[in-house]
């Protein structure tokens, strides 16, 4: 068994993850053997970068090579340390932190409800509190007056090296902030919170983020508009194709708005969804139509992707692209910003973002998953149930459902267009995360994505098995609805990994694709069963 | 003599422990949301499934429903019950609530004993005095049999064995010395550990004779009361702050006046967050660092 | 260190020598050139690179020239007549992965 402290042992690797120990899952991918052989990292790769937690890189982190660059790199970030434990620099999160830091009882109530960490096979490197333990260790000893000493009274003690904080920022990033451990704790300490900070503090005071989500992620968003690096022209280009689209699959004659000024509605989608799964804008587009919604979209810096990856890393970006999006509402002077099937871009502008535009800038905010349930509960559109009537099972995104409450408007959805609808086990605001929350699902450097699919995934996938156990042939077509383009990522990668498509005919997609199939004056069926 | 200035003192700096952690926590800066569901407010309903406001359309214009009677029941049940535990760790739970519960009746007892000591004695007070008696009884055997299960818990369960600390051991051999001199208080005679109490109560200037157990048990206690607002324990009332102000607080800026005065504040606070993309090794005010359009670092220009 | 963690590695062909991310995008673009095209389709198990290959590479570079993106896929499929399935035939690492990597664009970004 590990000490907490064996985080600083400078040889080795602190867990090897044993892919023996998963957690089994229900065949066909019952066999460990089965699995996509692990990438192997070339020594030269392996000597540059820091793999000592669990063998695997999320961020590629340059080993110091030097005793100097060692101790820089310590100071920087105990300097980060102290700007994390102080009003001035950390007002956003402050209260929290310490609130988490102080009130632990190390009692572990809160682990068995990670589902990383029980896929895992119960490796310590994964227990939600482990990082949570050294992180408060090192706030207690080197923060605090009197820490050393208390430390070694109190067998506390940690080495601050560099093993110590590379596998720390590693470990950051083996935690999806799903917060399932913090509804189990009786205390209301919360170790996704503690999670978030130690990134913050690795982000915010030496630069050091994984680059899909920083450099090619929140920079490239406020430089051209969107993470995908879309600017305006590109997306009004792709949107015009898929009206085009729209046309040619539908007969239906659209033309997207566009900076329409007072519309009622702001359409904002991840703009991810219209590159990579754009059958769901399109049906976006000829819903908010045949309901006869006044909309628009924004061609704004930022008013066109609801992305806001700061949420998972950085206070600066997230506040810079938060009021960049609510700039581009108020230019427009709609009467509200309804957000596309985005998790993170819905806890992001609805919730985390609301303190900090306020006045004028705090244009109301509403989920799209509500206006189609209105729209559909309206009886506005003429649906028809049976063509959807293949078994369809609900993924709850996480920044939705448990970080929002926006749990019952897409099962009223479902429950009325949806014959075959069933739930997965747990579900709403118990819901387990797809494996691909807080960025992950983007993130794809060196050998991540075997963690991401063989451990982060693996609980989630073992649901969505146990929800069609009733019908697991590959010849009976099932559908995921996952209204978040994040958590589709993951499905699109872990089902590919898996062979999911193949073995168990089961598909994803979003919520509006399933009303625009059940629309009864469309000719032929919008869901195309390929995978992609 | 001694004993007693020990307690008082100890009272002391009880008191003003905790009071300085509330005090501080409630000065800390307004910080942005981070609520997570369920949330017992609104309708009942909507509570079954931990469903928000957000499921209203236009739920801005709204009214807000919050219900007090949830939060209640709520907190009665994770205050008498511990609900969280009983959860999602069933094999801590019966020698946490064993604990808890030997800790909660000490000290509704010892105020009760306070109470009556500081009273007039009349029949009421008779009863109230043999009901007090019979509440220690019950007491320290709970907290005894709690504090002893714990410990073994932290030595061999393998779920927590990995994560105790020597500070936990310590916190466990305090509770259950405390209990244990109790019990043997409470073989020295019907009302050894109450008589006790009701006699510091009175702010004697001498004591008569007084065993080494019972100088042992106030010693104790005086230690741990000193020693609580220190501790991770203080989560007894803390709590309240961790459910209510982050877990519970769900309430939006545009209910809320003094959000938009806080913000203010906050935007006006400098910040020296040395990453190229923020202040860059300079320093900048919050307002500066989201105005900078290309994030290349506001401190080190202004 | 800064906040740029990937470890560039140097993809060599012809004896020319040009940087690359862990995925093999090449890191400037202006160094693309028919060779280097031949060389980094060779990586994904393509021998040569067919009229079809380039009907793809040079949609998706003249995309590029006009909107700094590769376009989307359905557009690819649509504006080249090839289908999905086409291109995975003849790009096996995909339109992403494989076409958008061969035609010398950077990584696909964001939420895709």
């Amino acid at each position: 068994m590990h000490k907490v402290s064996d985080i600083a042992s400078k040889c080795g690797q602190f867990s090897q993850a044993p892919v023996q120990s998963l957690m089994p899952l229900p065949a066909p991918y019952d066999r460990i053997a089965d699995l996509p052989p692990r990438k192997v990292l070339n020594q030269k790769v392996l000597d540059k970068i820091d793999t000592s937690l669990d063998g695997f890189s999320a961020l590629g982190l340059a080993r110091p090579q030097t005793r100097k660059e060692e101790q820089k790199f310590v100071e920087r970030f105990l300097s980060g340390l102290e700007k994390l434990l102080s009003k001035e620099n950390n007002w956003t999160f402050i209260e929290q932190l310490k609130l988490s830091l102080e009130h632990c009882a190390r009692c572990q109530t809160c682990v068995e409800a990670c589902p990383i960490y029980t896929a895992s096979g119960h490796d310590e490197v994964y227990r939600p509190t482990f990082r949570s333990e050294v992180f408060r260790r090192l706030v207690n000893e080197y923060a605090k007056p009197g820490g050393k000493a208390l430390a070694w009274l109190k067998g506390e003690h940690v080495e601050l090296n560099a093993a110590t904080l590379g596998r720390l920022l590693e470990s950051a990033y083996r935690c999806t902030l799903c917060r399932r451990c913090a509804q189990a704790c009786p205390m209301g300490v919360d170790n996704a919170l503690l999670t978030r900070e130690v990134r913050k503090l690795f982000s915010m005071e030496m630069g050091i983020a994984p680059k899909e989500i920083h450099e090619k992620g929140s920079m490239l968003q406020l430089r051209t508009g969107s993470s995908t690096g879309m600017n305006a022209r590109a997306v009004r280009d792709n949107v015009s194709f898929l009206d085009g689209e729209i046309r040619d699959q539908t007969g239906l004659r659209i033309e997207t708005p566009w900076d329409k000024e007072g519309a009622d509605v702001l359409l904002i989608h991840n703009a991810g969804e219209i590159l990579a799964w754009p059958e769901n804008p399109m049906a976006f587009a000829i819903i908010l139509e045949a309901a006869g919604i006044s909309w628009t979209m924004s061609s704004e810096l930022a008013g066109y992707d609801s992305v806001n990856y700061g949420l998972w890393y950085d206070d600066a970006q997230f506040a810079r692209v938060a009021v960049r999006q609510a700039e581009a509402a108020r230019k427009l002077k709609v009467k509200k910003i309804v957000l596309g099937e985005c998790g993170h871009g819905h806890k992001a502008s609805m919730v985390t973002a609301d303190r900090i535009l306020t006045g004028d800038l705090n244009i109301p905010r509403e989920s799209a998953l509500v206006l189609l349930r209105d729209i559909v509960i309206s009886g506005r559109l003429k649906l028809d149930p049976s063509r959807n009537d293949f078994p369809v099972t609900l993924h709850d995104p996480c920044n939705m459902v448990r970080m929002m409450g926006i749990v019952e408007p897409q099962r009223e959805i479902l429950r009325a267009i949806c014959p075959q609808f069933r739930e997965m086990t747990p579900h709403g605001v118990n819901n387990y995360c797809c494996g691909g929350g807080s960025g992950f699902a983007i993130m794809s450097g060196y050998n991540f994505e075997d963690w991401r699919f063989s451990v982060a995934g693996r609980t989630k996938l073992k649901q969505i098995l146990d929800a069609f156990a009733d019908c697991p042939s590959p010849d009976v077509k099932k559908y995921v609805c996952a209204p978040c383009s994040n958590c589709k990522g993951q499905f699109r990668d872990l089902f590919q990994y898996y062979g999911v498509w193949e073995k168990s005919g089961i598909l994803y997609g979003g919520l509006a694709e399933l009303i625009v199939n059940a629309m009864a004056d469309i000719n032929q069926p919008f869901i195309k069963w390929e995978f992609h | 003599m001694l004993t007693v200035m020990l307690i008082s003192v100890a009272l002391v700096v009880f008191l003003a422990g905790n009071l300085v952690r509330v005090v501080k926590f409630l000065r800390m800066p307004s910080p942005l949301r981070w609520e997570l569901y369920p949330i017992p407010k609104g309708p009942q309903e909507r509570q079954r499934y931990g469903g928000s406001y957000f499921e209203d359309s236009d739920w801005w214009t709204k009214p807000r429903a919050s219900s007090h009677k949830s939060e209640a029941v709520f907190v009665l049940k994770e205050v008498f019950l511990l609900r969280g535990v009983w959860e999602n760790f069933r094999g801590l739970w019966l020698w946490s609530w064993l604990l808890h519960w030997g800790l909660y009746l000490y000290l509704l007892i010892t105020l009760f004993a306070i109470g009556e000591a500081l009273l007039p004695a009349d029949a009421g007070a008779l009863v109230l005095h043999a009901a007090l008696i019979y509440g220690y009884r019950l007491a320290c055997p709970l907290g005894l049999a709690g504090a002893l299960g714990m410990l073994a818990m932290r030595s061999w369960h393998p779920r927590v064995r990995a994560f105790t600390t020597r500070t936990g051991i310590f916190d466990l051999l305090l509770l259950g010395s405390i209990f244990a001199t109790g019990n043997l208080l409470l073989t020295t005679g019907p009302d050894g550990l109450h008589s006790m109490i009701r006699g510091l109560a009175r702010f004697p200037t001498r004591l008569g004779n007084h065993s080494v157990t019972w100088h042992l048990h106030v010693c104790l206690v005086a230690f741990f009361l000193a020693y609580f607002p220190f501790t991770h324990m203080t989560h007894a009332y803390m709590k309240y702050f961790m459910w209510h102000q982050v877990r519970w607080d769900d309430s939006a800026s545009v209910h809320d006046p003094y959000a938009a005065k806080e913000l203010a504040v906050n935007l006006q606070r400098k910040t020296s967050w040395a990453a190229a993309h923020i202040a860059a090794g300079g320093t900048a005010a919050w307002s500066e660092i989201v105005a900078d359009a290309d994030g290349n670092g506001a401190g080190k220009r202004a | 260190m800064d906040s740029s963690q990937g470890i560039l590695q140097v993809f060599t062909w012809n004896n020319h020598e040009v940087e690359v991310d862990e995925d093999g995008f090449i890191q400037q673009p202006e160094l693309w050139n028919d060779q280097l095209a031949l060389a980094l389709a060779r990586t994904d198990g393509v021998t040569e690179l067919t009229d079809a290959h380039w009907k793809i590479i040079n949609y998706i570079r003249s995309y590029f020239q006009e909107f700094e993106i590769a376009p989307m896929i359905r557009k690819l499929c649509k504006e080249t007549g090839f289908s999905l399935r086409e291109i995975y035939d003849l790009f096996p690492s995909g339109p992403a992965k494989g076409a958008c990597k061969v035609a010398g664009l950077p990584k696909p970004t964001g939420c895709v």
